[in-house]
């Protein structure tokens, strides 16, 4: 017995907590995701949502976890929350995804694999914390970059760039208001103001 | 023995022997003015309820009530209606004056409505006070008798007084708007299922109870099976067929039950599969079910030019969003579709948002439900109840459609919906991003300022050169599958000037050519100094493959890339506005001093596949595009635990099949 909980334990501290944002519709799905772990932090986002300034898109590390402390318990707390309340539910023969209102296409978090989506009662701070983790400084690892006064697309490999290519917004993106969708092949959209 | 019956009768009830004898107060004398007010009081909350006398009968109309509201709680006037009966003095018609007075009504009422004139009151009349006394089985004979008896039979009494409430009731729905008329049809439906269930009980238990259980089955069994043919009888009438045709309605006691349904069925559909004519406007919403399993809340007009207006109505909230913005930004991108919103056959369609105002201005039954929509401040994915504040016009419209009952068409795994038929031609609901701009005429205004540069090349007549100049910026390359020949070297790249490109105008986009291998220009874009930086994009021939072969295949490919290039650049500032071009063009360029227009028409030929139209133009009506629902109606539904979706049916993988575009 006591092994056990020793395992439980063991287990539990290594768990990683992932959050996906994923939000489907016609043609290309926004998709992030925000790993916590006792070794790293990671983000792997295809789109520069609530960012449309920062043209990147790929894989990141968190620049200074200390200083991302409060950020990063807030996140953590949520994915706490919404495994518990899973459980709740689950022994009620119910689960977010079941409560969840029906809509054809749009939003949600995954949470491991369980699905929340707008109205449930967590969605909101789980949006709130994904959004928190969002605003931290990240730091490009592997992915591009895109340089518009430079006319430059550059490719970057372990956080440094291994190619550089032109690009011309006129071109590579489809002008549509109120702003410019330009997709990077393999990468995924980058979304300009 | 009768004379004191009926002073029994009279004595028991005061005010409604006053009312029978009063013809003017009679509630089965029915005049367009009753049914007019009658309809209003049904269904239209802004109508007070009329003071006077009802004309209906409590316990009927609780019944009628009570059996809808269990089969559609959401329907509309339903909860008016409840209410209304708490208000209402019981009416009776029992005596045989009573039912020649209510035969007279409705003779003359169904008389009005029908153009042989003499030959339907009769044959309405006499069938219809015949159900009120004896049912479907008597005779002329046995109706004249029972005419001329008194009505000593308390179930008889029963069913005559809920029968001939009914039937009054129904002669006014023939009136009714198409919603209302839709309730009846499911209410038949709904009886018929009653019918049968009773009649299972009422063979199992008059066995075993033959004196209370059997009457009261009796009594149901023969209420049911007049309200089933009744009303049956009533669809007919709704659609104009002949007495003869009426005649043969299937019946319950005579047809098989699959029959009766057919005919319901049928009649549901030519209720709402009524075409629409100019002038005319239908409500769609999802108390008349969906086709495509999607809930459609609009108001499709008929415009006198032939032209269908689609109007949707949003109830927008959100906090710390500037909704008149957002509404205004709807309208506005409606607005710019107008022109791309065509039928297979050429008819034009507009989506219009109603204003508070335009919506008032509406007649009750034209108004279409409200949408509700939460807007946010956040640049996140719109669905049809979620906008972000600044949504794209394609996104607007994706959304907008869903609200006729469209369904997604891309794929559904993400979501779960793993049995989505997901067409292969692009549609605005498979994906609007790319769709949408290939479905707009477009025009790109460009500052052409260099004069003996761009100015030089639009005013000459190498319309290779002019063809190369508009496809700058965007990096052209081969599909995936050439991958493993053909690459763009991008450390490489090649400084040309305008003459040299001049030198190479007939070949273009082809840069190089040798004997295991061929260059396009695959990136390329002018410098400051009016040079053009090129990036080859180089194919080489496969180990021991045919290699003349394969430079044929890939100059043929990339020559697709090259033309089919939509995004048509400009060498200096530029401006893109939507604009329908109404002639085919003769050039796609012009030069007016240092603007150059660039006209890029649109690659679809309407924003909407020709079923989506379709659909959309024929509210619920159920079988305009069969296909289509048939495909729809799984876009939201998952595999089984055997990875298959059993029934759905093959014709979806076909895009002609189902969104009827030819593959």
């Amino acid at each position: 017995m006591k092994i056990f909980t020793f395992l439980s334990l063991f287990t539990f501290s290594l768990h990683a907590q992932v959050i996906r944002y994923v939000n489907t519709g016609p043609g290309f799905i926004p998709e992030a995701t925000i790993s916590v772990s006792e070794k790293s932090v990671t983000l792997k986002r295809n789109i520069n949502f609530l960012e449309q300034d920062n043209l990147t898109l790929g894989s990141y590390s968190l620049k200074d976890r200390e200083s991302s402390k409060d950020v990063i318990k807030k996140f953590q707390h949520v994915d706490r929350l919404v495994n518990e309340t899973e459980k709740v539910l689950k022994a009620s023969g119910q689960s977010h995804h079941k409560l969840a209102p029906k809509q054809l296409h749009g939003p949600r978090y995954e949470v491991g694999s369980i699905r929340v989506y707008p109205g449930s009662r967590e969605y909101d701070d789980l949006d709130a914390a994904f959004k928190g983790m969002l605003r931290e400084e990240w730091i490009l690892q592997d992915g591009v970059k895109v340089d518009l006064k430079a006319h430059e697309l550059s490719t970057l490999k372990g956080g440094s760039v291994v190619r550089k290519i032109p690009f011309f917004k006129e071109g590579a993106c489809d002008s549509e208001k109120p702003f410019a969708q330009c997709e990077i092949k393999g990468q995924g959209v980058l979304s300009l103001q | 023995m009768h004379a004191l019956i009926f002073s029994l009768i009279l004595m028991s009830f005061p005010v409604l022997a006053e009312s029978f004898f009063t013809p003017g107060k009679n509630p089965l004398f029915l005049t367009d003015e009753d049914v007019r007010r009658d309809v209003n009081a049904f269904c239209d909350k802004s109508t007070p309820a009329p003071k006077e006398k009802n004309l209906f009968s409590e316990k009927a109309l609780k019944y009628f009530v009570a059996q809808e509201q269990n089969r559609f709680p959401s329907l509309r006037c339903l909860d008016e209606l409840m209410a209304k009966l708490r208000t209402l003095d019981p009416v009776d018609c029992g005596t045989k004056r009573n039912c020649l007075q209510a035969k007279e009504a409705i003779a003359t009422y169904l008389a009005s409505m029908s153009q042989s004139r003499e030959k339907k009151k009769t044959y309405f009349a006499d069938r219809i006070v015949q159900q009120y006394y004896y049912g479907q089985k008597s005779t002329p004979a046995e109706f004249e008798q029972a005419m001329n008896s008194p009505v000593d039979d308390c179930n008889s009494w029963k069913i005559i007084e809920e029968q001939s409430l009914l039937e009054a009731n129904m002669a006014k729905m023939k009136k009714f708007p198409r919603t209302c008329l839709n309730s009846i049809l499911s209410s038949t439906a709904y009886q018929f299922v009653s019918y049968r269930e009773w009649l299972k009980n009422y063979e199992s238990e008059c066995k075993e109870f033959p004196v209370d259980k059997c009457a009261e089955h009796a009594r149901y069994l023969q209420s049911y099976r007049n309200n089933i043919r009744d009303l049956t009888a009533l669809v007919g009438k709704s659609y104009h067929l002949s007495d003869d045709e009426i005649a043969c309605l299937p019946s319950v006691d005579t047809e098989s039950p699959s029959a009766l349904i057919d005919i319901l069925n049928k009649a549901k559909a030519a209720l709402l599969c009524e075409a629409l004519t100019p002038g005319k406007a239908h409500v769609v919403d999802s108390s008349e079910g969906s086709p495509t399993g999607v809930s459609p809340r609009y108001m499709i007009k008929k415009e006198e030019d032939g032209s269908y207006t689609v109007n949707l109505r949003m109830k927008m909230s959100g906090t710390g969003v500037d909704l008149p913005a957002l509404e205004k930004r709807i309208r506005d991108c409606y607005k710019e579709i107008e022109p791309f919103m065509k039928g297979p056959n050429g008819e034009s369609m507009r989506l219009h948002l109603l204003s508070a105002e335009e919506l008032e201005a509406l007649p009750q039954d034209q108004r279409p439900p409200p949408n509700p929509v939460s807007v946010t401040s956040e640049d996140v994915r719109a669905n049809s109840q979620y906008y972000p504040v600044n949504a794209a016009c394609s996104t607007i419209v994706h959304e907008g459609l869903h609200l006729t009952g469209l369904v997604d068409e891309y794929d559904g795994t993400t979501d779960g919906y793993t049995c989505r038929a997901t067409p292969k031609a692009s549609s605005i609901m498979s994906n609007s991003y790319s769709h949408y701009p290939n479905s707009e005429d477009k025009v790109k205004d460009c500052v052409c300022a260099e004069e003996n540069h761009c100015q030089g090349i639009f005013k000459g007549d190498d319309e290779n050169l002019k063809k190369f100049y508009v496809r700058m910026y965007g990096g052209m390359y081969l599909a995936d599958s050439f991958e493993k020949y053909c690459d763009t070297d991008y450390d490489k790249p090649i400084e040309m000037t305008l003459e040299q490109i001049q030198a190479m105008s007939a070949t273009l986009p082809l840069l190089n050519e040798t004997e295991k291998s061929v260059s396009f220009f695959g990136y390329y874009f002018l410098t400051k100094q009016n040079t053009f930086k090129v990036y080859p994009h180089t194919c080489n021939c496969g180990e021991g493959e045919d290699c003349q072969k394969q430079i044929a295949t890939f100059k043929e490919e990339f020559n697709k890339v090259y033309q089919g290039k939509s995004n048509l650049t400009c060498p200096g500032e530029s401006t893109t506005r939507v604009e329908k071009i109404a002639q085919p063009l003769t050039s796609p360029w012009k030069l007016d001093g240092p603007q150059l227009s660039i006209y890029m028409p649109a690659k679809e030929k309407s924003l909407l596949a020709p079923t989506q139209f379709q659909r959309i133009i024929s509210g619920n009506c159920p079988t305009s595009t069969p296909d289509y629902d048939q495909c729809a109606v799984w876009a939201y539904r998952a595999k089984d635990a055997s990875g298959a979706c059993p029934g759905k049916p093959a014709m979806c993988d076909s895009d002609f099949r189902y969104i009827g575009i030819p593959q």
